[in-house]
């Protein structure tokens, strides 16, 4: 597959999504509630640091992924209303190459916006509390990044083969189901915390252990679930893992996508 | 020896278990040749163009575009596409999107400069060009599409309803540029309902009804028979259009 043409509407992608209004809104919003987060800190009892890099990084996380799952899903359908899908398409840009551009182009956005959120956050840590960036932030952002690049993936794997509202909500569904398997296991290993949301009980009746598929399988609060340095050895295995992922799906939205009619 | 730009081999399509959009469609268009496309509101005129760049796929039948399957890369970088609504994103201009397009098109940068600096000199958008297409009327952004469909200087330019959105001033320099593209041996296909634009454009034309390729034939021979057709009471449509009789009112 031609790189250059993948980078090319990877750029068409950035070029876009920099010119929109709605961007820059989600930008600055994102700033906003950032700088919020130092009032919560400031009202804790606890280490005010710590609480307002938690909340920093949530906020972050969330805008991350929802704007991820928002421009994956919808992406396929607008372009193919306005009709500059087959622009696309007669002037040059296979599908395979469409997807994999946009999916490079969106990434690149959504990791730019992080960035900016990460500086913001480092900058508001400093002044306030004399806190510098420490290597577990670091690698807290860039497994946020393999996880971004997962749910773009399978967000983009819905809008081919499901129409756009319907990708949406079955993308938040699934990332939230996967950012909730490690819930899911404490309800099986952990009585206590089974009853406390009174599932437990039904889990053994219905022996839903036995018909699940091992968790740990595609346990991902392993990107969340984030609170020692781990050895950059380990780093790397997870994101070569995330990018797995993100190969294996983007080939299913391919052969899919080849398949469709515009 | 002909060379054949387009080959269909009795193509179908059908829709999600419907009605056939299109049974039997058998066609060539050689190199050089002028072709129009006639055919009533959802005659399958758009399906038809669209399965010939390979946005959608044949049922049965075969398809060739330049040798090749549609929707191949070396087939689609000899064809200028202009679709019913020119697609735009408002957020770029008119400029950028020839840019973008010309480097997705593999032009060399100095060429595209040029051509696009013509394109929109000709088209009447130099003025405006550097602003977001968001901004511009449906004329404009028919224009816009019309530079953008020649950006790679086609040799097999598809044009789709090219008239909708232009003011006459417009289409009377649009039917110029066709003119002017035919007479250097570009091949061209029209799909359109303004029979004297078909008459002054084109050798040929085919007509589509309900879904099938009735009448194929040089342009004289049959406009004229669709004229007496159109003057006939058979009605062109499935659904056809009724009557303001008598006392008619909203």
């Amino acid at each position: 597959m031609n790189q250059k043409v993948i980078m090319r509407l990877a750029l068409l992608r950035l070029h876009l999504l920099l010119r929109q209004k709605l961007a820059w809104i989600t930008l600055l919003v994102g700033a906003v509630l950032i700088f919020l987060c130092l009032i919560v800190a400031n009202v804790s009892f606890v280490s005010p640091a710590k609480i307002f890099w938690d909340f920093a990084l949530g906020i972050s996380f969330l805008a991350q992924h929802f704007m991820a799952i928002f421009l994956a899903a919808t992406l396929l359908g607008d372009e193919q209303q306005k009709r500059t899908l087959h622009l696309l398409l007669v002037n040059g840009a296979s599908r395979g190459q469409w997807l994999l551009g946009n999916l490079v182009g969106v990434f690149v956005a959504l990791c730019l916006a992080d960035l900016f959120w990460f500086l913001i956050s480092g900058l508001t840590s400093f002044l306030f509390y004399g806190t510098s960036l420490s290597s577990l932030l670091i690698q807290v952002k860039l497994l946020q990044a393999a996880s971004v690049l997962v749910v773009l993936a399978f967000s983009q794997f819905f809008s081919v083969v499901l129409k756009p509202m319907l990708a949406t909500v079955l993308s938040i569904v699934l990332t939230i189901f996967l950012y909730s398997i490690s819930s899911v296991k404490r309800v099986f290993a952990d009585e206590t915390a089974g009853h406390l949301i009174g599932a437990n009980w039904s889990l053994k009746v219905l022996n839903l252990s036995k018909v699940l598929p091992p968790l740990e399988w595609y346990d991902w609060k392993i990107f969340v679930g984030y609170t020692e340095v781990k050895s950059w050895s380990i780093l790397v295995g997870l994101l070569l893992f995330a990018l797995l992922w993100t190969t294996l799906i983007s080939g299913f939205s391919i052969i899919a996508f080849r398949k469709k009619d515009l | 020896m002909v060379e054949f730009i387009v080959r269909v081999k009795a193509v179908q399509k059908v829709f999600n278990r419907q009605a056939p959009t299109l049974q039997d469609i058998q066609f060539d268009i050689k190199r050089g040749e002028s072709v129009a496309l006639v055919g009533a509101n959802g005659a399958g005129k758009s399906t038809l163009i669209k399965m010939i760049l390979g946005l959608v796929g044949p049922s049965s039948g075969e398809i060739e575009v330049f040798g090749r399957a549609p929707g191949d890369l070396r087939a689609n970088s000899q064809i200028g596409y202009l679709p019913e609504m020119a697609g735009y994103w408002g957020e770029i201009s008119a400029r950028e999107l020839l840019s973008h397009i010309g480097k997705l098109s593999g032009i060399e940068e100095t060429t595209m400069k040029s051509r696009s600096e013509k394109l929109l000199s000709l088209l009447g958008l130099k003025l405006r060009s550097h602003r977001r297409m968001e901004g511009y009327s449906k004329g404009m952004l028919q224009r816009s599409g019309i530079a953008a469909s020649l950006i790679k200087d086609p040799d097999f330019w598809i044009l789709d309803e090219p008239m909708s959105g232009l003011d006459p001033r417009a289409q009377a320099k649009f039917r110029e540029l066709i003119l002017k593209l035919r007479s250097e041996g570009k091949t061209i296909f029209i799909s359109s309902h303004a029979l004297e634009d078909i008459r002054m454009l084109c050798d040929r034309v085919l007509v589509l009804e309900k879904s099938k390729l009735v009448l194929d034939g040089p342009s004289e021979k049959v406009l004229e028979q669709l004229q007496e057709k159109y003057r006939s009471t058979e009605p062109w449509d499935e659904d056809p259009l009724g009557e303001l009789e008598g006392d008619w009112k909203l």
